[in-house]
């Protein structure tokens, strides 16, 4: 497996060949577009030099095809790249204005009640927002989302919410310093109620069993979660000895995360893992 | 053009904290603060037994009062209060006597073990000086600190001030504090 990473993760634990990526800050990307039904134009620049030997993308990739005889297919700078990619727009000097501004938005930027044309529509059927949804229906589906009570929990299970703290983005930053000073451990919350069924004291080591893994952390017991729910913060009990803060501190929801995503959407539904509690 | 006096205050309105901390980590960054120390805070209340529980969040910080407890105290004068308002400390005239953490009402105040300095919330004066707005304010994602002259009666602190209740903090403690919170 490659990967071009900006933080040694997990996922660059599991990689066989890493390249070091320039941060966001340090690196000149190629014009992105924002797509929506009023699309824009953005375009990120470099603020520092970057602080350590890393490359953006474009010099990686030209590397790897310069290894593989593919030289003549990336034969370009980012600058050329990026005049390419702007030289539609309706702007005189789009690169300029770009450099000068960061993003580029079409006239007329959308007001309610101004966009009811035939240029902005969403690509339902009626070119709505649909609450009914015929197409839904030809599939099979319910074509008014139907509200279905979510499953209660087996006998003696609980089940696993998975969250985030407000200080941490997602599972990538619990390992800054200044952020981890705030939790620096994450624990398994448990209800009163059901602490004392379990036998299970605040602080007290516990493991949180699923159908697919088995995790040890402590218990943080609080009024804060449902009596049949159980939470624990996303983003520690890492396996990557890089990520020194949180690397083996606490545990990690990934491992007990059973597979579920939702039939309609695609998405990944992450509330649907019963978890079995004990002391451990 | 009508000229006045400044005096900077700040308006904090609360129930729009979501406690994410932004602003102790920009203070942190802009002001140099290593970590075991902070100069502003988010005090949390959590109440309740499930389901019904109540969550609140409120940021703290040096209440940059009009009549300071802190710089009557200090024996140097490293405590002063600028004539727009803002109760700021002199480090070389520091002697780290701790008089002024005793003093503080608002337990606002910390002793930097590694400088031998006291250290506290500034309204970070070396951005407003230039013409910004301190850290806290300009990072905060919901907006929940609003800074600004209270003098000028056409600004967002007078503003919000004649539309919206509010109190300050142990008024009692006859500081005359000039963080007004929201109600």
């Amino acid at each position: 497996m490659l990967l071009q990473f900006l933080a040694l993760s997990d996922t660059a634990w599991y990689a066989d060949v890493i390249f070091p990526e320039s941060t966001y800050l340090e690196r000149q990307d190629p014009a992105e577009v924002m797509s929506g039904i009023c699309p824009v134009v953005v375009y990120r620049q470099p603020v520092i030099k970057p602080l350590h030997d890393t490359k953006p993308t474009l010099d990686i990739v030209q590397g790897l095809a310069k290894r593989l005889n593919l030289s003549q297919y990336f034969d370009f700078t980012i600058e050329q790249w990026v005049n390419a990619q702007l030289k539609e727009l309706p702007l005189e000097t789009p690169v300029d204005y770009l450099k000068k501004h960061g993003i580029y938005a079409p006239p007329g930027f959308p007001k309610y009640g101004t966009t009811l044309n035939a240029e902005h529509r969403f690509v339902t059927k009626s070119g709505k927002i649909e609450l009914f949804s015929e197409r839904l229906q030809e599939l099979g589906y319910d074509p008014l989302p139907i509200y279905q009570s979510p499953t209660p929990p087996p006998a003696g299970m609980l089940r696993l919410i998975l969250g985030r703290e407000a200080y941490f983005t997602h599972a990538n930053s619990t390992n800054n310093p200044w952020l981890n000073a705030f939790d620096s451990e994450n624990r398994l919350w448990l209800n009163p109620v059901t602490a004392d069924s379990l036998g299970v004291a605040d602080g007290q080591l516990v493991e949180a069993t699923s159908t697919v893994g088995s995790v040890r952390l402590k218990a943080k017991i609080t009024q804060e979660i449902r009596p049949d729910c159980t939470f624990m913060l996303h983003g520690f009990g890492k396996r990557a000895k890089w990520q020194r803060l949180t690397a083996g501190v606490g545990a990690c929801d990934a491992q007990i995360l059973e597979t579920a995503w939702d039939k309609v959407s695609g998405n990944a539904a992450l509330h649907e893992t019963f978890v079995k509690v004990r002391r451990a | 053009m009508a000229t006045h006096n400044k005096r900077y205050v700040m308006v904090i309105d609360s129930k729009k904290c979501i406690d994410c901390k932004a602003c102790v980590v920009a203070c942190r960054a802009e002001n140099r603060v290593p970590l075991r120390y902070s100069r502003n805070w988010i005090a949390e209340e959590h109440r309740g037994e499930w389901p019904k529980l109540l969550a609140a969040f409120e940021p703290g910080q040096c209440q940059q009062c009009e009549s300071p407890a802190c710089v009557r105290v200090c024996p140097t004068g490293a405590s002063y209060q600028r004539p727009d308002g803002i109760v700021a400390i002199n480090e070389s005239e520091c002697v780290g006597c701790r008089y002024c953490i005793i003093a503080c009402p608002y337990d606002a105040r910390f002793f930097r073990e590694d400088k031998g300095v006291v250290e506290k919330c500034d309204f970070c004066v070396q951005l407003v000086d230039r013409g910004e707005i301190p850290a806290c304010v300009k990072t905060c994602p919901s907006k929940v600190r609003v800074f600004g002259d209270l003098n000028d009666p056409d600004g967002p602190v007078r503003q919000l001030l004649e539309r919206r209740r509010h109190l300050t903090k142990k008024p009692e403690a006859g500081t005359s504090p000039q963080i007004y919170y929201l109600l």
